[in-house]
């Protein structure tokens, strides 16, 4: 894969936002994966390639699935996505736009454990 | 019996078998997002106010809004628990169509009474009134709100549970104690030191098996934190009923008694928190 590549960007655009998105610096992120710190800004500026055993626990940092990281997960709305919401009507268009961008990038549920 | 007499039964009782399951003692306080966890349930915290909390089926995921205060946040999270418990789950085109929502009060009315019972337990308000030497029916409002602050809800959502759930409340007492919120009480027990601060956890001596779980900015009171381990709180001045702490960074720290009895763990984390619950505490080595 090229440096330039538009699919590395976007892999790299999209696994800043997964970190963001569950709440951990840059630095935190390096611990866990035991990488230094520049790694993984290096990582999400698509100046470095992301190996598969890397983008596997990245996602599970993240609890993204990796169709959704490597771009592989189709971009349509999920009918599928099923939700539980109270006062629904007063969420706020941006509000609600937020949380299905989440909802997108979730893994699916493994069924319940009890 | 009234239909909705036998669902504040299946509500009580689902909560008690899962708080079996789980092992967790009748009588102790718990933390919803840990119990989320051991259920792997991912409980996340989203940008936004203008919803209570959201649950999807499908991902095995809690949405909690992070502006919301601390007690609504710990409900609405045992709420959406409520809802994962009972397998309920509405697809999302359904439910912005709101035609629905009336079929769904029933499903709200369950999940909510699930989550006072998980939160709130008989066996936990009674040892937490016993272990304090309280009555429900007699305590000042301050001392509620040490209760609250025990089993991680509000103020208010403790009096409606004790009033209307439990009856534990003479419509005397709930007037009386109903005259008071948050705000009043951060305000009587802090004065000026209260301006700008949005959560004050009261930490009494008889606070038993949960961590103390605080925002940057937040405050508590500890009737027994003589001695602070962890640069995540500092100690501030002393009030008449106890040391102040402040939360100032996100990890864990640790206040101990002056003779080392007693001692518990103090959780922070950034103020409106957005993320994975799993997170919210850690200690960033971007910022220290």
């Amino acid at each position: 894969m090229l440096k330039n590549d538009p699919e590395r960007l976007e892999i790299a655009k999209r696994l800043r936002a997964a970190r963001e998105q569950c709440g951990l610096s840059q630095g935190q992120v390096a611990e866990m994966m035991g990488l230094q710190r520049p790694s993984i800004s290096e990582l999400e500026a698509g100046r470095r390639g992301v190996s598969a055993e890397e983008l596997a626990k990245l996602a599970k940092i993240y609890g993204v699935s990796t169709a959704w990281l490597t771009k592989s997960a189709p971009e349509v709305a999920d009918p599928s996505v099923e939700l539980a919401a109270r006062e629904l009507i007063k969420l706020d268009p941006k509000d609600l736009d937020r949380v299905l961008q989440l909802l997108k990038t979730l893994k699916k549920a493994n069924g319940p454990k009890i | 019996m009234t239909s909705r007499t036998v669902l504040a039964r299946e509500a009580m009782r689902a909560a008690i078998e899962l708080r079996d399951k789980l092992v967790i003692p009748k009588d102790a306080p718990i933390c919803i997002y840990d119990v989320a966890k051991k259920l792997d349930i991912d409980v996340r915290f989203v940008d936004g106010d203008s919803f209570d909390g959201m649950y999807s089926k499908d991902h095995g995921a809690i949405l909690v809004p992070s502006l919301r205060p601390y007690g609504r946040q710990a409900f609405s999270c045992a709420h959406e628990l409520g809802h994962w418990r009972f397998g309920h789950g509405t697809r999302l085109d359904l439910l912005i169509d709101n035609s629905m929502c009336s079929a769904k009060n029933d499903e709200e009315f369950l999940a909510d009474t699930f989550a006072g019972h998980m939160l709130m337990p008989l066996w936990a308000l009674k040892q937490m009134f016993l272990s304090r030497g309280l009555r429900a029916d007699t305590c000042s409002h301050t001392e509620l709100y040490g209760v609250a602050c025990n089993l991680g809800v509000g103020y208010e959502t403790l009096i409606t549970h004790l009033y209307y759930s439990l009856n534990k409340l003479s419509p005397e007492s709930w007037e009386r104690l109903q005259k008071h919120g948050p705000k009043s009480i951060r305000e009587e027990l802090l004065g000026e030191e209260a301006a700008g601060v949005r959560h004050l956890a009261l930490v009494d001596a008889a606070w038993s098996t949960v961590a103390v779980d605080l925002q940057v900015g937040d405050i508590a009171i500890l009737e027994r934190g003589e001695r602070v381990e962890g640069s995540s709180i500092v100690s501030c001045d002393r009030v008449s009923s106890g040391q102040v702490i402040k939360a100032v960074r996100p990890g864990i720290s640790t206040v101990f008694s002056a003779d080392g009895a007693w001692s518990v763990y103090i959780r922070v984390s950034r103020k409106d928190f957005v993320g994975r619950s799993d997170y919210r505490h850690l200690g960033d080595p971007d910022v220290d």
